[in-house]
Order: structure tokens, then sequence, then C-alpha cells
């Protein structure tokens, strides 16, 4: 016998009497009632995979709401003071450098005075709430008397 | 044709409808059996699918136009169901964890319902690497000598796809056997 005839001959088995018991098995699930939870199933599947398909987009959109502002927070709501500062406009930018390098404090000292830090705004406004009126009287005593000295 | 004509007509009559059909398993399931099995290898899988066919066949068969011969019908449910089945099979396949190549190869050897030798545990285990198509394909021409007319009517495609897939098929089986060797 050739080769491809050993080939295509068939190599599998069934268990016994299996083609006997098929008629039976295949009738009895042709004959077998559909029970109401299989009926209802059938029924419901359509309705219960639009469901979960509309609970799976709403619940991408929550995970969503809740990712997107983690991604595009506010560096002005942050904990970090000098930062929130430089993003207001009260520090100069190029500052970050220093303030997060390792430099020592002569420099640090020195950068701080050739760069001029502006106070105004929301500080000055924030400043004038603190003081009472009795620290603007003294302080314009003190002035007063600055310019009154010989 | 006399035999299809039998349990259509006997179909056909009230009350008759049980023993029309039981003719009608009686008569081809043994085909369809190995015909199914080729394709999957696994008994329980080709009586699922079986089963599967003849339950479409009970509820379509009131349907049926005469327009081919009961068997050719019956062949294409089988084989569009046993088509189905390896998708699905290969979808599971691929999220599944425990799969491996050895695996393949080895459940021939494991298989209690299978008796080949060696040379036809190799063949069979490079048809099991084919993707379904393919293996559809594949075991209709290589086995039941099928022209390509007859596969792609049976797989409703057309006759240069089925050509396509029995080519990359082949040429896939004679690079998994040269390797074997």
């Amino acid at each position: 016998m050739s080769e491809k005839n050993n080939m295509t001959k068939n190599p599998f088995t069934v268990p016994d009497g299996y083609f006997e018991s098929l008629e039976d098995r295949v009738r009895e699930r042709i004959h077998k009632p559909a029970g109401p939870f299989s009926t209802f199933v059938v029924k419901a599947k359509p309705a219960f995979m639009l469901a979960l398909m509309f609970g799976a987009i709403a619940g991408f959109g929550w995970i969503a709401s809740k990712v997107t502002p983690l991604l595009y927070e506010d560096p002005a709501e942050t904990d970090d003071p000098i930062m929130a500062m430089i993003e207001r406009g009260y520090l100069e930018s190029s500052f970050i450098y220093a303030y997060y390098d390792e430099i020592d404090v002569e420099k640090a000292f020195t950068y701080s005075l050739e760069n001029t830090v502006t106070i105004e705004g929301d500080i000055e406004e924030e400043l004038e709430a603190t003081l009472t009126e009795e620290d603007l009287l003294r302080y314009l005593e003190e002035e007063d008397n600055t310019d009154l000295k010989p | 044709m006399t035999e299809d004509k039998e349990i259509l007509d006997a179909f056909r009559q009230e009350g008759k409808e049980d023993y029309a059909f039981n003719l009608l398993v009686r008569r081809y399931s043994r085909d369809l059996y190995w015909q199914i099995r080729r394709m999957v290898f696994d008994h329980d899988d080709a009586d699922d699918i079986l089963q599967n066919t003849l339950v479409k066949a009970w509820k379509y068969l009131p349907g049926f136009r005469e327009d081919c011969r009961l068997y050719t019908w019956l062949y294409r449910i089988a084989v569009n169901e046993t088509l189905n089945f390896l998708k699905s099979k290969r979808l599971r396949a691929m999220f599944s964890l425990s799969g491996n190549e050895r695996a393949v190869e080895d459940r021939f050897t494991a298989d209690p319902y299978f008796s080949g030798d060696e040379i036809t545990r190799r063949l069979y285990a490079g048809i099991a690497k084919l993707p379904p198509k393919q293996k559809v394909v594949f075991s209709m021409r290589y086995f039941d000598q099928m022209k390509f007319d007859d596969i792609a009517a049976a797989l409703k495609g057309t006759t240069g796809s089925i050509k396509a897939s029995y080519h990359h098929a082949y040429m896939k089986m004679k690079r998994y056997l040269k390797e074997e060797d």
C-alpha cells in the first residue's frame, strides 16, 4: 500500500455503540422543550447585550472623567507653593532652576539679588488685608520719622 | 436520490416527521460524522457539531428546496458548523494561557480514539496547525478529492479563493513535514 493511501486511511475510531445511540440523543435534543429560563435567556439576550454595551460606555465615560483631571491638573492648584507662585506670575519662571537645583546659599542669594521678584496684584491686596489699621498707622509714622531724620 | 425522495415524502406527511428524520440520521450521520471528525479531530467536538448539524437540519428541512442532493445540503450545514466551531476555538485559544505548540502534536498520542501510525500522526498534527478555513479546504480536497468548484459551493466562496486557500495550506503542510524530518 502506498504512503498516500496509508495517510488518507481513517485513523480515528469512535466509542462503542456511538452511532447506535446517536439517533436517540438527537431526537431527545430536538423534542426537549425549552425551559422557561432558557426561553427567557434567548429572548432577553439582545436587550441584555444592549444594556451591557451602554453600561460599558458609561463605565468608560466615568473612568475618563476621573482620569482626565489627573492628566491635565492645573499646576497652580498643586501643593507646591513655589510652583504655584511661578504659575501665578509672582516669581520669575527661571527661578525654578534655582529652586530645584542644589546650589549653595551664597549663589542662591546672589541669584535672588540679580533677579527681580515682583509682588503685586493679589499678594499686595492680601498684605493690605492682613495689616490692621494700627499697623498701617505705625508704619506711616515710622516712614514720616525716617523722612524727618537728618 | 430515491432515498432522498423517500425521506422527504415521509417528512411531509403529518405524523411521519420523526420516522423520516430517523431515516435521515441513519442514512447520513456516519458520513457526516467522519467528514467533521477529519476537520476537528476530537470525538467530543465532532459529536457536538454533528448534533448541532442534525438539529439545524430538523429545523430547516421544511424549507429545503431540493435544488441539490439532501446529503449535499446536510454537508454544507456541517461544514459551516465546523468552520464556526474552529473559528471560535481559535479565538478561545488566543486568550488561553495554557495553549502551547507541543500540546497540538501530543493530542493524537493521548487520544484513545486515534489509531494512526507515526506518519499519520504527523500529517494530522500539521493539519491541526492550519487556520480554520485552510484546514477545512485542505481536508475536503486531500481526503475527499473534492473538486474546487464543489468546495467553493459548499463554503459559499469563489473557486479562486478556495484554490488560494488550498495552495497556502499545501505549502504550509509541506514546510511543516520537512521541518519534522
